[in-house]
């Protein structure tokens, strides 16, 4: 019969209750020269058991840590197995939700009880967002791109009539500062006898002429670097030298002046309407700007438009009368004929030269 | 056909036959019990004329290229290694082979864990301290080499047989 010292059953309790309080378990110590007998075997057993336990509680706290990069022990603990399936699906969860991160919506769990349903549901959901978000974006992108186009449209409509400063100045604070320039060449020009003939032609077939002349002036006008400011009715405003414009302004708007002419008598040979027109032409300081809040149109302001409409005025039909400011510029550039000193109302005497406009013809 | 003489493998999907006209009432799937009488008297057999090493060598071998003709006849061409395992995983669970789960895949598909649970070849096996899943081993090697086109040495980590109740698997890139 095993004789068995009392203590041994002690420390086998203790070891036990140890465990079921939760705390950690010391192994059963048997003297080396402890007899082979079925003592030692059964302490072997429970000495195996708690160290498989205590690998087993430190890796069930290891995963709810959330720390699955470990390996867990060989043992035949039945608990053991199931934590390294736990571990496996864990594992792959994290694997499969990577790739749900990385845009893939395509992957799915299988065979993980209510955690599959869940998990594929949100996946699936997930990819619905996404797809909404994308087709939000498209549509975003599609109304910003004809938001572009529409801005784009409205910038060119608004530099059809404004300089870039003025419409830059405007799109940015909504307001533009009057601005003086020193050497600026103006152009005015208007129709003899477009009065009388407004009153035997259709308002349409006027318009149309109106519109074919000043359309060849603008071309006229831009390929010489010069500016068309605006149209009253069968006047024509043009200046060169402002808004960044040549320093050759003088010369730049006497060769529109010859190839407007050049332009209307090449038409007349050919129009059922002969138009003629006068040229006057200054040149000195004028000021540009906007005037008004609505229906913006810039304008041209100063003694030197006035004069440039009185050189008109003292002009004759197809013929280009330019003031002495001008003259004094180009005087060597072309040909002129000098007139004897006109009276200028609101000026006194001026003297003025006619452009040699035969070339022209 | 199935019996000539060969010095390299003359294996043809066709020779699994019209199954569907073979067997019209017993159908396409039989019990594994049967599955797995045919493997483990095979390697009783084996074992017994050639010993242990060079019967693993031949399950292998021929795991290996049933996962090579596997991907190029049922899961076909995949772009992305997403779309390789989202077909594996789902033609696996059809077929009741198992239920594939990948841990883990290294940039450049380099290394990957993968575990199979339920496996048709050893989930609820006696337990014997032995991996037992040689043929899965060749299985997914032949499946991962047809995809990245790299030898892959596969080592079965954990198995139902040693214990555990998943079979993991480590692949390894051959440099």
């Amino acid at each position: 019969m095993l004789q068995v010292d009392k203590k041994y059953f002690d420390m086998v309790s203790e070891a036990f209750y140890l465990l079921q309080k939760g705390k950690k378990a010391v192994p059963i110590d048997l003297p080396p020269d402890y007899p082979d007998n079925e003592l030692r075997q059964m302490v072997g057993y429970i000495n195996r058991f708690i160290s498989s336990y205590e690998d087993l509680t430190d890796n069930v706290a290891g995963i709810a840590r959330g720390e699955l990069d470990f390996e867990i022990p060989k043992g035949g603990l039945a608990a053991l197995h199931q934590l390294k399936s736990l571990q496996s699906s864990l594992r792959h969860l994290t694997w499969k939700t990577q790739q749900i991160a990385s845009g893939d919506f395509e992957q799915k769990v299988d065979f993980m009880g209510d955690f599959s349903e869940a998990f594929n549901s949100m996946t699936r959901q997930l990819k619905e967002a996404f797809e909404k978000i994308e087709q939000q974006h498209e549509r975003l992108k599609l109304a910003y791109e004809t938001i572009q186009q529409e801005k784009e449209k409205s910038d060119r409509l608004l530099l059809n009539i404004l300089p870039v400063r003025v419409a830059n100045d405007l799109k940015e604070t909504g307001k533009t500062v009057p601005q003086t320039f020193e050497n600026v060449t103006v152009a005015f020009s208007d129709i003899v006898g477009f009065t009388n003939m407004s009153s035997r032609l259709s308002p349409q077939i006027l318009i149309n002429e109106l519109n074919e002349i000043f359309t060849g002036f603008d071309m006229i006008i831009e390929s010489n670097d010069c500016e068309r400011i605006k149209t009253i009715g069968d006047a024509y405003l043009a200046v060169s030298g402002m808004n960044g414009g040549s320093e050759n302004h003088a010369d730049n708007i006497v060769k529109s002046a010859l190839q407007i002419i050049r332009f209307l008598n090449m038409r007349n040979r050919t129009s059922p309407f002969h138009w003629e027109i006068r040229i006057g032409i200054h040149t000195g300081k004028v000021v540009g700007g906007v005037v008004g809040i609505k229906k913006y149109i810039y304008d041209v302001f100063g003694d030197t438009i006035n004069t440039a409409c009185r050189m008109e005025q003292n002009s004759e039909p197809m013929r280009v009368n330019l003031s002495e400011a001008t003259y004094s510029i180009i005087k060597n550039r072309y040909e002129f004929v000098e007139r004897s000193p006109l009276e200028v109302k609101g000026k006194g005497m001026m003297k003025m030269y006619f452009l040699n406009s035969r070339d022209a013809e | 056909m199935f019996k000539e003489e060969r010095d390299e493998s003359l294996f043809d999907w066709n020779m699994l036959g019209d199954i569907r006209t073979g067997r019209p009432n017993l159908g396409p799937t039989m019990d594994v019990a049967v599955y797995r009488l045919m493997q483990f008297t095979l390697r009783d057999v084996l074992i017994k004329n050639y010993g242990v090493a060079a019967s693993d060598q031949i399950f292998f071998d021929a795991g290996k290229k049933a996962g090579r003709e596997f991907y190029r006849n049922l899961i076909g061409q995949c772009d992305s290694l997403n779309t390789l395992t989202s077909k594996l995983q789902d033609l696996l669970r059809d077929l009741k082979i198992g239920i594939i789960r990948f841990e883990r895949a290294t940039s450049e598909n380099r290394e990957f864990v993968i575990t199979v649970e339920e496996d048709l070849d050893c989930s609820g096996l006696p337990i014997s301290d032995e991996t037992i899943c040689v043929y899965d081993e060749g299985f997914i090697s032949g499946i991962l080499f047809e995809y990245t086109g790299i030898e892959y040495t596969v080592k079965e980590v954990d198995c139902w047989c040693s214990g555990d109740r998943v079979c993991r698997f480590e692949a390894k890139a051959v440099d």
